[in-house]
């Protein structure tokens, strides 16, 4: 192989690391996924291009599937929408026997779109427009309750279609966990919840069935869970006698880690975070332990992030490179933060996509905005990169694809590797007309000379 | 009915003894209504032997003042006798009083009054046979035979029952012919006198037995043919005894031939094989017989049922007859593991028991009943070593009401939750897998076993309500090697919805393409407190079992709107899962006419020369599709498909059914608050 000039540079020397991991970066590449070679999937596909294997989701929500159903029988998966909502990836998780979960309008419509039936949808969310909550009441979706006003405006449908509507609610409360997320429904020590369940199991319209609870987001203690099962049991025990109303469901909500580096933790996820047969046990063993198999509850769970995350891909070019004042080496990608909304909360990783020799380096890696905030990794070693480099950051199957923005640059394609191997666009690259389709520009400004 | 009716006309071309017969009817009725305190059930069969009696009474005796207090005293007692006789009998067996009441009776009668002259001032002339075509000997003899049933001599009568049998039942029909040359022959060859043996009227003997053995209080089959043919045989000696025996008071021997061939031929046959018996009557045998083949293979129950003693996906690794372990005593016993999409039963290292999928993953308890034996404190092996000294390891061992004890083992130490005495319920937990006794690798063992100790043989069973991993749910269904099977457990929501209550109404409107109307079905208990819906005249019957909403028995007219409930929907697994699941229907659900007929005579002889069976399907959460296909040695003869909307609070929203070509639209009609 013909080697490229690279212009000498002084390195400090990090004895410890080089003995431990020699050079540090043969552990950092990624020239293959699931078979398929990153620089085939570039050429054809372009850069950057988000890269989603079949192949990792499929066995992930079966793992899961296998690990909480030998715990606990009655478990269905919900799929959480807003971590991906791609029709295909969704699609895939369905015929995985996955209902979903949505949060607005917009993934409602979604999720019916693709062909998933009203009682097949967990409506969740703050705030439920009346139109879209009319059509999920009507659909029989499973509707979970934020607030007190909601309460009222889901009576006043009731009313309107002469119909007595399933509803559960969504109950905050203390497990042990920091922050304790209290904005989102019914906090549950202050006795608030009950009197919402109370409320509700006195309207002649509405039938109290379930119970849900989605205590935040990468959780990374089994405790919590097992607390928040005892409490959920404990909340639908208590409404069953003093109510007489028959608890269907409850709804754990997602929550559990996914293998991306959270910011400022120093040991790997590996280390830190629980395994999936470790929190199927913690909430398994604790409904079987507190419910008679008669009353066995059907138990939804709303996983997000840990079951996509690790499926996902971006692979990106090093355009450019430039050393700053203090003799740090940045290089100049051609994705940034428009597509990396989680590195917000995540260094995440990243490892050279063709094979490259050299010493490691420490470098930051910048986004192509036109923005000072637009930086992806602010310290990651990796070897000298020439421009047309292929980078790969993974896990960055959560999120990302959904939180993404149109801002300077054009989304670009979204493909997905099927099981054998075939490499297909789930979503194409936008152009001009995609991003000005809605716009309206009144007659009177269409003339102008300059 | 139209067996009714034809009976009425025959009895009317003698005026004289149908009234007599009606006579005696009227006369029992009233004797019932005077002596009992308040009004009562009404019993139509508590009224024939009163009125074979009229009928004797009126082939004999000109309708009279005299005559007339003759019927009556003889009706009273028929009636009597009949209630008494049912009673004794139903008490110490459960054997008909057939018309041994009217034999007893009309024997008196006929005997008393051989020394009333003032009778026999209106005795009848003897009546000469009456014929009008022209037939062979043995060809009027069947016709005359059957007209002597209800006292006849016209040859007219006999035309009339035997059509009357021909409508109402083709296999009657033919064992009424069986039985009769059966007979006939048999008795003209030791008679030497084959001319007057078609003149003897007693032979309606033959045919009455024929019918009520092969295909009344017997499921037609080929053993109820052949018992009834050798009871047919047998009867030439009592009818031949009697009849000399009878001759010598000048008394014919009416039906006691009958009476006492078929009182003991149907003892014997439910002592011997208590499957052969006719248990509800329904309209005619062919209908029973179809009810009985639906009924058997639909519910009958081989082997104890249990549940699967765990939850989620496990794969069988041994069953019974096993190669490794499951042999004699032992050899009913099944070991289950769990696998991943490799076939692996670990992820990482194949050393550590902790790697295992199935290591203390929770065991629940299989069946309800109390803790007899529990064994907890046993050292899991390490991968690969066993324990031969304690080879059950960690178990649980429990008894159930139905008389066998099931044993759970190889249990995790320390992980068994109940103690010995305690009273577990089905799918409790009551331990963690592990590897103790006789266990290289975790796996549970499960076994049924007919006593509490070691040596105490296993017993064969099924596991009951289960999945496997193609979706396929089964009520029922025997261990095999590699099985992959999951408990399942049933959705809060569709109990609830499932859950139909006394009084409960629904409306429904019913469009097939031609008209649409509406109807009202409600849920109502039948007098035997069994819940149906209710119809006009039509009943439905259903239960839920376990997990599953099921019909199992339909009354009524050949179409109503039940009738297509029954089509469409067999039976509904009341789960969350989107299972697929068979069943299969009596033909009288799915077939009308000629073809329904022709299988039923053909299946009296060989059941599997048709099938019945419907395919179902989850579609949705809430919905289904069944698709019934009819076969008659193994080619398709009928064919529906229904798709079926489960509502959201009770019962059913929409039904579509698809049939021969038109299409049935059935749909909830939204009830006003
Ligand atoms: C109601 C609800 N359910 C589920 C999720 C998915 O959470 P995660 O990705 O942490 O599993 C979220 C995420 O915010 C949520 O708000």
């Amino acid at each position: 192989m013909k080697r490229t000039y690279e212009k000498p540079i002084f390195l400090e020397q990090n004895v410890g690391f080089a003995n431990k991991f020699q050079s540090g970066y043969y552990e950092k590449m990624t020239t293959k996924i699931d078979g398929v070679p990153v620089k085939d999937i570039m050429d054809n596909f372009g850069s950057p291009v988000f890269v989603f294997s079949e192949k990792t989701i499929r066995e992930t929500i079966r793992k899961y599937n296998r690990a909480f159903k030998t715990y606990y029988p009655k478990i269905v998966f919900a799929w959480s929408y807003k971590t991906n909502y791609l029709g295909a990836i969704c699609s895939v998780l369905h015929t995985e026997g996955s209902i979903a979960e949505v949060v607005s309008e917009f993934e409602y419509e979604k999720a019916r779109n693709i062909g998933v039936s009203g009682d097949r949808i967990i409506f969740n969310g703050p705030y439920k427009r009346s139109g879209i909550l009319k059509q999920a009441v009507e659909e029989n979706a499973i509707i979970n309750i934020d607030n007190f006003d909601e309460i009222y405006r889901i009576e006043e449908i009731a009313l309107q279609l002469n119909k007595k509507i399933d509803v559960g609610i969504r109950i905050n409360m203390n497990s042990g966990i920091y922050p304790q997320w209290t904005r989102f429904g019914f906090n549950y020590e202050s006795g608030q919840a009950f009197s919402a369940a109370k409320r509700i199991a006195k309207s002649e319209n509405l039938n109290l069935n379930g119970i849900h609870c989605h205590m935040g987001t990468y959780i990374v203690t089994t405790k919590a869970y097992m607390v928040e099962t005892v409490k959920l049991v404990e909340f639908m025990k208590i409404l069953e006698h003093q109510l007489e109303v028959d608890i269907e469901y409850l709804d754990l909500g997602g929550g559990f880690p996914s293998k991306n580096r959270l910011k400022g933790v120093y040991l790997p996820p590996d280390f830190t975070a629980p395994t999936i047969e470790e929190y199927a046990k913690a909430i398994g063993e604790t409904l079987l332990a507190n419910v008679s198999p008669e009353k066995f509850p059907t138990v939804y769970l709303e996983s997000g992030r840990s079951i996509i995350d690790e499926s996902g891909y971006l692979l990106t070019s090093v355009t450019a490179s430039k050393r700053l004042l203090d003799g740090r080496k940045t290089y100049i990608l051609d994705a940034g933060v428009n597509f990396l909304f989680t590195t917000t909360w995540y260094d995440i990783p990243v490892k050279v996509g063709i094979e490259i020799e050299g010493p490691a380096e420490d470098v930051t890696l910048y986004g192509p905005l036109c923005m000072n905030i637009d930086v992806v990794r602010e310290n990651v070693k990796l070897p000298p990169l020439s421009p047309g480099t292929p980078l790969v950051f993974n896990p960055v199957g959560a999120y990302c694809v959904t939180q993404w923005m149109q801002f300077i640059e054009y989304r670009p394609n979204v493909v997905m590797i099927s099981e054998s191997g075939e490499v297909e666009i789930i979503r194409e690259a936008e152009t001009l007309e995609d991003v000005i389709a809605r716009e309206r520009i009144p007659e009177r400004l269409t003339k102008f000379e300059l | 009915m139209i067996l009714g009716v034809l009976i009425a006309v025959a009895t009317f071309v003698d005026l004289n003894t149908g009234l007599c017969g009606i006579i005696a009817i009227g006369t029992a009725a009233l004797f019932r209504i005077i002596t009992k305190p308040s009004k009562g059930g009404y019993h139509p069969f508590d009224y024939y032997n009163p009125l074979l009696v009229g009928l004797s009474i009126g082939v004999r005796f000109k309708l009279s003042l005299l005559t007339f207090i003759l019927i009556l005293a003889s009706a009273i007692l028929t009636y009597v006798l009949t209630v008494v006789l049912k009673n004794l009998l139903g008490k110490y067996t459960a054997l008909p009083v057939l018309s041994l009441p009217f034999v007893i009776v009309s024997s008196m009668v006929y005997l008393a009054t051989l020394r009333s002259s003032n009778l026999f001032a209106n005795v009848l002339i003897y009546h000469s046979p009456v014929t009008y075509f022209d037939l062979p000997i043995w060809i009027n003899g069947y016709f005359f035979s059957l007209g002597a049933i209800f006292f006849s001599k016209n040859i007219i009568v006999g035309y009339l029952i035997s059509g009357a049998l021909l409508i109402h039942s083709r296999i009657m029909f033919f064992l009424s012919i069986a039985g009769y040359y059966t007979g006939a022959l048999v008795t003209g060859e030791f008679n030497a006198a084959h001319t007057t043996t078609y003149q003897d009227m007693n032979y309606f003997n033959y045919i009455l037995i024929a019918i009520a053995i092969g295909s009344i209080y017997l499921i037609p089959s080929i053993k109820s043919y052949v018992i009834a043919l050798f009871a047919v045989l047998g009867s030439y000696v009592v009818l031949g005894a009697t009849e000399v025996l009878f001759q010598n008071f000048s008394l014919p021997v009416f039906t006691l031939p009958f009476n006492i061939t078929v009182l003991f031929f149907i003892y014997y046959s439910s002592i011997i094989n208590s499957r052969l018996s006719t248990y509800t009557y329904l309209k005619n045998p062919e209908s029973n017989l179809d009810y009985h083949i639906n009924y058997t293979k639909r519910f009958e129950l081989t082997f104890p049922g249990i549940a699967l003693p765990f939850s989620g996906e496990w794969t069988i690794s041994q069953a019974f007859n096993g190669l490794i372990t499951h042999k004699g005593l032992w050899r009913y016993g099944v070991d289950f593991v769990i696998e991943d999409e490799q076939n692996q039963q670990f992820s990482g290292s194949a050393d550590v028991l902790k790697n295992y999928y199935a290591f203390s993953k929770p065991v629940l308890s299989p069946i309800a009943g109390n803790v007899v034996e529990v064994i907890n404190n046993i050292e899991d092996n390490a991968v690969g070593s066993i324990n031969r000294e304690d080879n059950w390891g960690n178990y649980v061992l429990i008894y159930d009401l139905r008389g066998f004890y099931v044993k759970v083992c190889h249990l995790e130490m320390g992980s068994v939750i109940p103690a010995t005495g305690a009273y577990v319920t089905v799918g409790q937990k009551i331990g963690c897998c592990g590897n103790s006794g006789y266990s290289p690798t975790p796996h549970i063992h499960i076994q049924l076993q007919t006593g509490v100790n070691n040596n105490h043989p296993t017993i064969e069973f099924q596991f009951e309500q289960v999945a496997d991993n193609n979706s396929n749910f089964f009520n029922r269904i025997t261990p095999e090697k590699d099985m992959v099977l999951t408990p399942v457990f049933s959705s809060k929501k569709k109990k609830r919805i499932f859950e139909l209550l006394l009084g409960d109404l629904m409306e429904f409107s019913i469009d097939d393409g031609n008209s649409k109307k509406n109807e009202t079905i409600e849920v109502i208990l039948d007098e035997n407190g069994a819940s149906c819906l209710k119809c006009g005249a039509a009943l439905l019957y259903f239960e839920v079992h376990k997990n599953v909403f099921r019909f199992y028995k339909y009354f009524g007219p050949t179409s109503s709107i039940l009738k297509y409930f029954f089509h469409a929907i067999p039976s509904i697994p009341l789960c969350d899962n989107n299972l697929i699941w068979t069943d299969r229907l009596s033909l009288n659900i799915s077939l009308r006419g000629f073809m329904k007929n022709f299988i039923l005579i053909l299946q009296s002889f060989y059941w599997d020369i048709a099938d019945n069976n419907v395919n179902c399907k989850f579609t949705g959460n809430y919905k289904f599709e069944t698709h019934n296909i009819t076969r008659l040695l193994s080619r398709e003869v009928g064919s529906t498909k229904s798709e079926v909307k489960i509502h959201d609070k009770k019962f059913i929203e929409h039904i579509r059914i698809q049939k021969n070509g038109s299409i049935i639209n059935i749909n909830r009609i939204k009830e006003k608050n």
